[in-house]
């Protein structure tokens, strides 16, 4: 236990949340053979990036209502939350608020295709929507070993979608949407369920699965040559999918001798559906955190809800509101500000409670949100309006960050890129040190 | 007075799509530069993005005109898009007149949905597709013939705006998705092959309607008269969890004068008031049955849907098997499922004489029940049965070899058998029984790409070849059934035979009179017209107090039900457009305000002739899902008729649309005709709204729940925030101009228009949506001259949908690669 400070002890960990999730004993509390032989003394990094739709509530600086804005109002040096962000005032030391960040390719698309590039920055300009790696799988690809899971990715309408209605903000090296998750049931079974059988059956039957993955790549490569070249690069998506789970079989094998963490689910409303939609993004939250919390990994993505999503898009009528949509479309409307600034600030507040668990969760000298980045945000600021994306950004204190700020990066009108957002994060993580996507810098105002 | 949110009118939401599907209409609008754009970029923009000075280092004249190869597509793009917003030219220079403007806006347009055409033709090839969730499900079904859920844990789908979810270069595929198939396979081989001895079979017999909550109160029995809303309920303590599962329930009805057959559903749950699991037994069925006479009316099931919840013990033992009566005429006093426990408890002794009871005379369960031992879902793929020859190999050879011709829909090839052959024989070891290890092997199959994807192999150097009779066979079985071809259609092919003489055409018209193809009926209604739209809209009921949500379902059924009715009995598509009948049951007739139907299946109902509910565009399913859930929602309305009916969306709106001015005067007291009109006075916008509204507009005399309707009610803010309301009540317009000039004044207007103007228009789009639905793509130049001959076919064949969807199949589009 010494040379690993953040396997918390269960009592620390208990007094610490405050949270009645009855865990008997964590996982991560143990010491797992693999997390031994990587980067032995340092502190896990985490990234989490959660993506909503349509904008925020926006209004001008002398507007009647800008108290029902996103954006803080500026005062002297400092800075004043509005009524929106108010739940994040007890995290001010975790977070900054960052305006006048918008990607340069997102410009020229339409108002509503902007949720694919949030965070791979790709050119869909001409016609073309061939993505690109989102920043999380870059991240993944470096720190994925050390977590039993590479990255997971959520979504509150599943799937992936289409091209511009994308339903995942996770993309892979080849620009392929990797499906988000949006069962909670079968979220929590993938991170934390149980196989049946002694090791021995488990490590037999992963043989076996591995031995079939075999054949059936044998046989599908040479299925390809039969085919056209149009079929070829569509049939190449099934290839990459066997190879996807033979990586993954392979990962389990690697894991098999440390159990999966043993969470107790009876805290959780698995049962949940997106007709729930408070409850349901209370659960998918609540997944997230356990999924940081057991170290089961490290990268997590979120698409709380897709353009055009269509489930999604219904969330705000759980506050007797109209769709999101409707929301973003009517808030230049008298009362339109207050309206979304409503939703707005039921999407703050869920974020608050997610941040809190983290910070309450102690993990080493500091808590688990002091080694977890979170990135929230929206690739539109008002309606169609592809600039200045209202976003949050919250925790890493240990890879630097200094929060407590509200930064506005727009400069003579022009926005600076938000990939230096993205790559930001990377690098602090000590991910990449090479640029991301189309960025021209780091925001070195974030930290230091 | 302030408008509420609730009035919000979502000028660009329905026009948000990055797609454009309508590549006739965008080859036919473009036009050359020279004639006459040209020249108006010239004049306007040389002088500061010419030769002598590039502001902002932007050049137009050496632009490329050639969206499709050159480099120049997105800079267009933006010019379109400063063009729009009056941006360019700047204030102080020279401005074009309206129409010059709207020229090169136009010609951009044009030149840009062109080039996002050709960038996606694939050479009227389209591209290897994977079996949607719905046929992967089917599929199974039939495969394993055992009725379970197996695409639940897999991802959605989508598909591509005014297409379909089958369009094979949409469809993704992901290594999680590849594992929930793998999951799906097994959970269904293990259902279908069983090992050892039959298990024990549990049975039970029950007359008495028992208290639904006898666990927590002394027994107490209740009539066994169940009129609509309530159920007459039985408890078993003891119960398997898995097997297929009989229940029998004799019965007869009770009908009063000018009611309905009261009709049966039977469910099993584990709790008796959220009916956990929940689960339905078979279908609803009618009860015709008379006192004198009574029936056993049977319904199977399998428990293994189930099986988890009901092998947990719960905190509310026993088994309750349900038997409710679903009659509904849309009355209040009906709630059916329970959502009134304790009103419905004290209802249940008192029947009420006017509505349709059924009376229960015994309920009988019986389960595992299997007719054989070992079931005919194992000896189908273990034929031997239980007896495992002496010879492992060679059997299992035999099993895949028959196993695989049905799996990947004809023989497989020797190298197709070997490969799962060698795993098995690789594991066989590891397993107690030979039946473990065939299962291994089997699932091995299943998420071969032979079996997920419809392959069609091609050399595209060789250019388009003919389909073999198997790759027909399925491309035909996926149209008509969203499944795998049965048997006489495999056999068909085997012999070579399907493509000879008239046997295609034969094999169509079976497949058409088989129930199976109401999936064909369902998946193709749903898609083509949108029929998830109901789902997503909430009706507010403080707009609409009175309305029945139950009412919401029997609207899909109905435009399900009138797409059936056409292609059944050989009528015109024309009545897509305007119709003497529809579809109708008691409770939607009763929301619609017609008298005379009765009962609880739709049913052909002739409309007065001055009704308005003819044709597909004033159904409900097409005005309620096309509203807020408070008011009409014009714009999507009229997006709905140019995409659907006509196959001619129009193109989204550009990025940075500005917002609505509602400080203009009265804006909150006008007509929703009027508040556009507000909107339109932007030149710009005018341009393309002055083609949508008039297809929107005139249906305004249809509220959000699709009723008639002079006025439409508002509720105003009299504060802010939006906590006191009041209602008021706006006028309502419904006539319009037509881009061509034609006048329209309400929704029968616009039919009339759409059959004397738009005939063609909707037959070719009638021809490209059950096209691209039959051949799983979208639509593209290639197929041009095709679609002109099926268009002239259809045509000439007085608009019927079963000839069209024979030319379709009988046409080269179909049959060759």
């Amino acid at each position: 236990m010494a040379d690993k400070s953040w396997h918390m002890d269960r009592r620390t960990f208990l007094k610490g949340t405050g949270v009645a999730l009855g865990l008997p004993f964590l996982d991560c509390m143990r010491s797992p053979a693999h997390a031994a032989k990587s980067s032995a003394l340092a502190m896990p990094k985490r990234m989490c990036a959660i993506h909503f739709p349509y904008g925020a509530s926006v209004p001008s600086e002398d507007h009647e209502d800008r108290d029902w804005g996103w954006f803080p109002v500026r005062e002297g040096d400092n800075f004043r939350y509005t009524r929106v962000l108010k739940s994040l005032e007890p995290l001010r030391d975790h977070t900054t608020v960052i305006g006048g960040l918008s990607h340069p390719t997102g410009r020229k698309i339409g108002g509503h295709d902007t949720g694919d590039i949030f965070l791979t920055g790709a050119d869909f300009s001409g016609a073309n929507f061939k993505n690109t790696i989102s920043f999380d799988q870059v991240a993944a690809a470096k720190v994925g070993d050390n977590t039993r899971f590479a990255s997971l990715a959520l979504s509150s309408d599943g799937g992936i979608g289409m091209p511009t209605r994308s339903k995942t903000l996770s993309f892979t090296a080849s620009g392929q949407p990797i499906p988000g998750l949006d069962k909670p049931q079968l979220i929590f079974d993938r991170l934390f369920g149980v196989d049946g059988g002694t090791l021995a059956e488990q490590r037999r039957r992963l043989e076996t699965e591995s031995s079939l993955l075999d054949r059936v790549m044998d046989q599908s490569r040479s299925l390809r040559n039969r085919l056209g070249k149009s079929d070829q690069e569509k049939y190449d998506e099934y290839l990459s999918s066997v190879r996807d789970i033979e990586q993954r079989v392979a990962r389990s094998q690697q894991w098999l001798d440390i159990p999966k963490p043993d969470v107790d689910a009876s805290e959780l409303n698995l049962e949940v559906t997106q007709e729930a939609p408070l409850e349901y993004m209370e659960t998918m939250y609540d997944l997230m955190y356990l999924a940081l919390r057991t170290d089961s990994t490290r990268v997590i993505t979120y698409m709380l809800g897709a353009m055009n999503g269509s489930t999604s898009n219904q969330f705000s009528k759980a506050l007797g509101l109209g769709t999101q949509h409707e929301l973003a479309h009517g808030a230049g409307k008298p009362g339109g500000f207050i309206r979304q600034g409503k939703w707005n600030v039921c999407l703050a507040e869920n974020l608050a409670r997610f941040l809190q668990k983290m910070a309450d969760t102690p993990e080493g000298d500091g808590s688990l949100l002091d080694n977890t980045m979170v990135l929230m945000g929206t690739s539109n600021s008002r309606t169609h309006n592809n600039h200045n994306y209202p976003l949050i950004f919250a925790g890493g204190n240990n890879m630097g960050f200094k929060h407590n700020q509200y930064l506005t990066y727009e400069k003579n009108g022009e926005d600076m890129p938000m990939s230096d957002l993205l790559f930001t994060m990377l690098n602090r993580m000590g991910i990449s040190n090479a640029g991301f996507s189309d960025s021209v810098g780091d925001l070195s105002e974030l930290y230091g | 007075m302030l408008p509420s949110y609730r009035n919000s009118l979502l000028i660009c939401s329905a026009l948000t799509a990055g797609y454009f599907s309508s590549f006739v209409h965008a080859s036919a609008e473009r036009f050359a530069y020279e004639e006459s754009v040209g020249l108006l970029f010239e004049k306007y923009c040389y002088s500061c993005h010419g030769p002598d000075e590039q502001e902002n280092g932007l050049r137009v004249d050496t632009l490329d005109r050639d969206f499709v190869n050159g480099r120049d597509g997105e800079t267009w793009h933006d010019m379109h898009d400063v063009l729009i917003l009056g941006d360019m030219p700047p204030e102080e220079d020279d401005q074009p007149s309206n129409r010059e403007r709207q020229l090169m806006i136009d010609w951009i347009t044009a030149e840009l949905e062109h080039a996002t055409a050709v960038k996606r033709a694939t050479g009227g090839r389209g591209v290897i597709r994977r079996l949607t969730r719905y046929e992967y499900n089917n599929t199974l079904t039939d495969l394993l013939g055992i009725e379970l859920d197996y695409s639940n844990d897999l991802p959605p789908e989508t598909a591509p705006r005014g297409g379909f979810q089958n369009d094979g270069s949409i469809m993704g595929m992901s290594g999680m998705q590849l594992e929930y198939y793998l999951k799906a396979a097994r959970m269904g081989l293990d259902v279908a092959l069983v090992d050892g001895s039959q298990p024990k079979q549990f049975y039970h017999y029950g007359t008495c309607n028992v208290d639904r909550r006898a666990d927590r109160q002394p027994e107490k029995t209740h009539t066994n008269k169940i009129q609509p809303g309530n159920a007459f309920m039985t408890r078993m303590m003891e119960y398997p969890a898995t097997g297929p599962v009989t229940i029998r329930v004799k019965a007869h009805a009770v009908m009063p004068d000018g009611k309905g057959p009261p009709r049966m559903r039977v469910r099993l749950g584990i709790r008796a008031d959220t009916y956990i699991p929940g689960g339905q037994i078979g279908t609803d069925i009618d009860i015709l049955a008379t006192e004198e006479s009574p029936v056993v009316y049977e319904f199977k099931g399998q428990l293994d849907r189930f099986e988890k919840v009901l092998a947990t013990p719960s905190n509310f033992p026993g088994l309750m098997i349900t038997v409710h009566n679903v009659y509904d005429d849309g009355s209040d006093k009906i709630n059916i499922l329970d959502l009134r426990l304790n009103e419905q408890e004290r209802q249940l002794n008192n029947p009420d004489p006017c509505q349709p009871w059924i009376v229960v005379e015994s309920v009988e369960f019986v389960a595992p029940d299997y007719a054989v031992w070992p079931p005919e879902h194992h000896t189908r793929i273990l034929f031997k049965g239980l007896e495992v020859p002496a010879d492992e190999s060679a059997y299992a050879e035999d099993v895949l070899g028959r196993f695989l011709r049905r799996a990947y829909r004809r023989p497989a090839t020797v190298e197709e058998i070997q490969e799962p052959l060698k795993f098995f024989n690789e594991i066989r070891g590891e397993y107690d029984s030979f039946t473990g290890a065939i299962k291994a092997a089997l699932a091995m199959a299943l998420i071969s790409p032979q079996f997920l994807y419809l392959v069609e192999p091609s050399d595209e150097n060789l250019g388009a070849r003919k389909l073999t009779d198997f790759e027909v066979a399925s491309r035909l079985s996926y149209f008509l059934w969203s499944t795998m071809p049965d048997e006489e259609l495999l056999q068909i092919a085997e012999k070579g035979r399907l493509l000879k003489g008239r046997n295609l055409a034969k094999q169509l018209q079976r497949m058409l009179e088989d129930p199976k193809s109401n999936r064909f009926v369902q998946r193709f209604t749903e898609q083509w017209l949108d029929l998830g739209a109901l789902d997503r809209v909430a009706i507010n009921p403080q707009f609409y107090p009175n309305f029945n949500e139950r009412a919401i379902p029997d609207m899909r059924r109905e435009t399900e039900a009138f797409f059936a009715e056409i292609l059944r009995n050989d009528l015109s598509a024309l009545n897509f457009l305007d119709s003497d009948f529809s579809m109708l049951n008691e409770r939607l007739a009763k929301h619609y305000g017609i008298s005379g139907v009765v009962g609880t299946s739709m049913q052909r109902t002739p409309l007065p002739s001055d009704s308005k509910r003819g044709g597909l565009i004033t159904q409900g399913s097409m005005l309620v899902g096309n509203s807020t859930g408070e008011d009409s929602h014009p714009i999507d309305r009229a997006v709905w008729i140019m995409e659907r009916i006509l196959d001619d969306p129009p193109p989204p709106p550009p990025a940075m649309v500005p917002d609505l001015d509602p400080e203009a005067p009265g804006f909150a007291e006008m007509p929703l005709k009027e508040q556009l009109a507000v909107h339109r006075q932007q030149e710009s916008c005018n341009n393309c709204h002055k083609k949508i509204d008039p297809w929107g507009i005139p249906l305004e005399e249809f509220d959000a729940i699709g009723l008639y309707r002079t006025k439409s009610m508002r509720l105003m803010s009299k504060d802010k925030g939006g906590a006191r309301t009041e209602e008021f009540h706006a006028p309502v317009e419904v006539s319009d101009v037509m881009p061509d000039g034609a006048e329209i004044n309400g929704a029968q207007s616009l039919k009339d228009y759409l059959l004397e103007t738009r005939r063609s228009d909707f037959a070719r789009a009638m021809v490209v949506k059950l096209a691209s639905y039959g051949l799983g793509r979208t639509l593209e130049f290639s197929d041009e001259p095709t679609i002109e001959e099926l268009t002239t076919q259809f045509e000439k064949r007085d608009y019927r949908l079963d000839k069209l969807i024979e030319s379709i199949v009988l046409s080269e589009l179909f049959l060759t690669r």
